[in-house]
């Protein structure tokens, strides 16, 4: 049998003349390739060959009607000529997107807003905070009269009459700090945040625990007395501790500090109205009666002040106090009650106290 | 004149009036394309819409660019391939979109119905052409069609399926070989394999 020759089958099958002509298509090719036919007989083979695969290999498109084409043909020139290059698809695709951008414009929006706002909110909130923390508060006892104080951290201060505190609205996180003219008894809110007390004595340092200081510009000593807790006082850069029970008293003048062992209330029982002299001068006495009855007491006798005296005195009237203490001692008072003035306001009282000669002075 | 060559004047009147900027000559450009294109189209994806869409916006895109398009010679490789690239960047796209994986694309599976009976064949023919499709490959299918049913020249068909024209031809020639060897076995042969068959006992006797 003779060899098959692939060479020619493949050069037939390359010829894109031949394929038309052997599918049918191209009849003005026919006398070209019968004669190809008789003048290659030893390829005779592999020349039927390529015609009866070119044959099998007729494909029959789905026959489209000229006109249905020349109808796809007039949308697509519509779709041309109107710029609208989107397909069916594509415009299901630019719906989707519209609607998904449409959906989600709201959504941007709100939560642009949200974010706006919390961020003013944010903003507003720590301006606010700082504005407190610098804007102070000041409260005042007048003479005569006692308050409480709530802070803003929730410790309380009792202020005593003619007294002064100044704090922060707002404390900030490092530090609690209050600035105190007169006399306060703490009850200091347990915190991390460490406590300061200004006043004219030491700085006092503060954890959670009550205490009471007096600190009068009238007075020589600043008295700390702690109740309860633990305390310290920066006494010219020392940090010195104070214990439940121990009374600190700092002189002024000399810039330092004794601690004894008291009883606490000795020192707090003003908040009750209670006071309890244990050797005490008369002068110190006249003082705090100064300033819990709005009154001007005067010694006629400057060593009078001098007279020592233990007594507890407990919300009694300011006569029955003069009654009192003019019993225990060879003195004298004289009210003199105030006066109106020309403005239609009063004086303050005044009560002027000198020596009884009509008593006896007893020595002690 | 005989007709084929009246219609290659026609197209390359069209061609150059198009060139030109006559918008009508695009539509003689289309109608004379369509119908391979569909075709070639629902071979790659069975999606007859979507392939009438891309159509339709790739003739849209042709009228656009009217002045970079260069010879006639090439346009309609020039068709499929950009029909194809863009069947292709679709359907990918609906992929990703539905995250689906069922949708097939580029099988160019080929039923009877597929092929045209000459007189000397019948449906049995067809079927087991087709059975014998079956055993081919995506692209040696592929191959097939290019060739026998757009005719396009191997260096064409290289555009299209992005390889080199040896591998082209080795495609097609493989493919080629299967089918042959496919219905020969199946007892398929002509009043010419008779007579080699015939001349063959004749040769042996000898």
């Amino acid at each position: 049998m003779r060899q098959w020759d692939q060479n020619i089958f493949e050069e037939l099958i390359s010829n894109t003349q031949f394929v038309s002509w052997a599918k049918g298509e191209d009849l003005s090719e026919a006398e070209h390739w019968n004669s190809w036919e008789k003048n290659h007989p030893l390829h005779i083979n592999e020349f039927r060959e390529a015609v009866r695969m070119v044959k099998n290999l007729r494909f029959g498109a789905i026959d489209i009607k000229t006109a249905d084409i020349q109808y796809l043909w007039a949308k697509t020139s519509e779709r041309i000529q109107l710029g609208k290059p989107s397909s069916r698809f594509r415009q299901f695709i630019l719906q989707l997107t519209k609607v998904a951008a449409l959906l989600l414009l709201p959504v941007m929006l709100v939560s642009a807003w949200l974010l706006y706002s919390q961020y003013n909110l944010t903003q507003k909130y720590s301006n606010l905070i700082q504005d407190k923390h610098e804007q102070k508060v000041t409260v005042v006892a007048p003479i005569g009269a006692r308050i409480l104080v709530d802070l803003p951290d929730g410790s309380k201060a009792w202020l005593n009459s003619g007294s002064e505190i100044t704090y922060p609205i707002i404390f900030n996180t490092s530090e609690r700090r209050v600035n105190l003219t007169g006399e306060a008894y703490f009850k200091i809110q347990k915190s991390e945040t460490p406590f300061y007390v200004n006043s004219l004595g030491p700085e006092i340092k503060v954890y959670g625990t009550e205490f009471n200081v007096n600190s009068y510009v009238d007075e020589e000593m600043v008295t700390i007395a702690l109740a309860d807790g633990k305390i310290s006082m920066d006494v010219n850069g020392n940090e010195e501790f104070l214990l439940p029970g121990q009374v600190a008293f700092f002189d002024k003048k000399r810039s330092s500090a004794t601690t004894i062992n008291s009883e606490v209330n000795v020192y707090s029982g003003w908040r009750e109205g209670k006071y309890i002299f244990m050797d005490t001068s008369l002068s110190s006495i006249l003082r705090i009666l100064q300033r819990q009855h709005n009154v001007k007491i005067q010694l006629l006798n400057p060593e009078l002040g001098n007279y020592r005296y233990k007594v507890s005195i407990n919300n009694e009237s300011l006569e029955q106090i003069l009654n009192l203490l003019s019993i225990s001692a060879p003195i004298k008072y004289n009210y003199k009650h105030r006066a109106l003035k020309p403005d239609g306001t009063f004086e303050t009282d005044n009560i002027e106290i000198s020596a009884d000669k009509t008593r006896i002075i007893k020595t002690k | 004149m005989n007709s084929a060559s009246l219609k290659l004047i026609q197209l390359q009147n069209a061609w150059s009036n198009f060139k030109g900027g006559d918008f009508a000559s695009l539509g003689i450009l289309f109608e004379t394309h369509y119908q391979e294109l569909f075709y070639y189209g629902i071979k790659i994806v069975a999606m007859p819409e979507l392939v009438k869409d891309t159509i339709q916006d790739l003739f849209a895109d042709v009228w656009e660019r009217r002045n970079t398009m260069v010879s006639v010679d090439n346009f309609k490789a020039y068709l499929i391939i950009s029909l194809r690239n863009e069947l292709v960047h679709r359907i990918n796209r609906i992929r990703k979109e539905s995250l689906s994986e069922a949708i097939a694309t580029l099988q160019f599976s080929f039923s009877p119905e597929d092929f045209l009976i000459s007189t000397e064949q019948n449906s049995e023919h067809s079927r087991l052409l087709s059975i014998s499709m079956d055993g081919l490959t995506d692209r040696q299918r592929e191959v097939i069609l290019l060739r026998f049913f757009h005719e396009l020249e191997f260096h064409e068909i290289s555009q299209v399926l992005k390889m080199n024209i040896q591998s082209v031809r080795n495609l097609l020639f493989r493919a080629l070989d299967k089918i042959r060897k496919d219905m020969s076995d199946q007892g398929i042969t002509g009043v010419e394999n008779v007579e080699m068959f015939l001349f063959a006992i004749f040769r042996k006797k000898n």
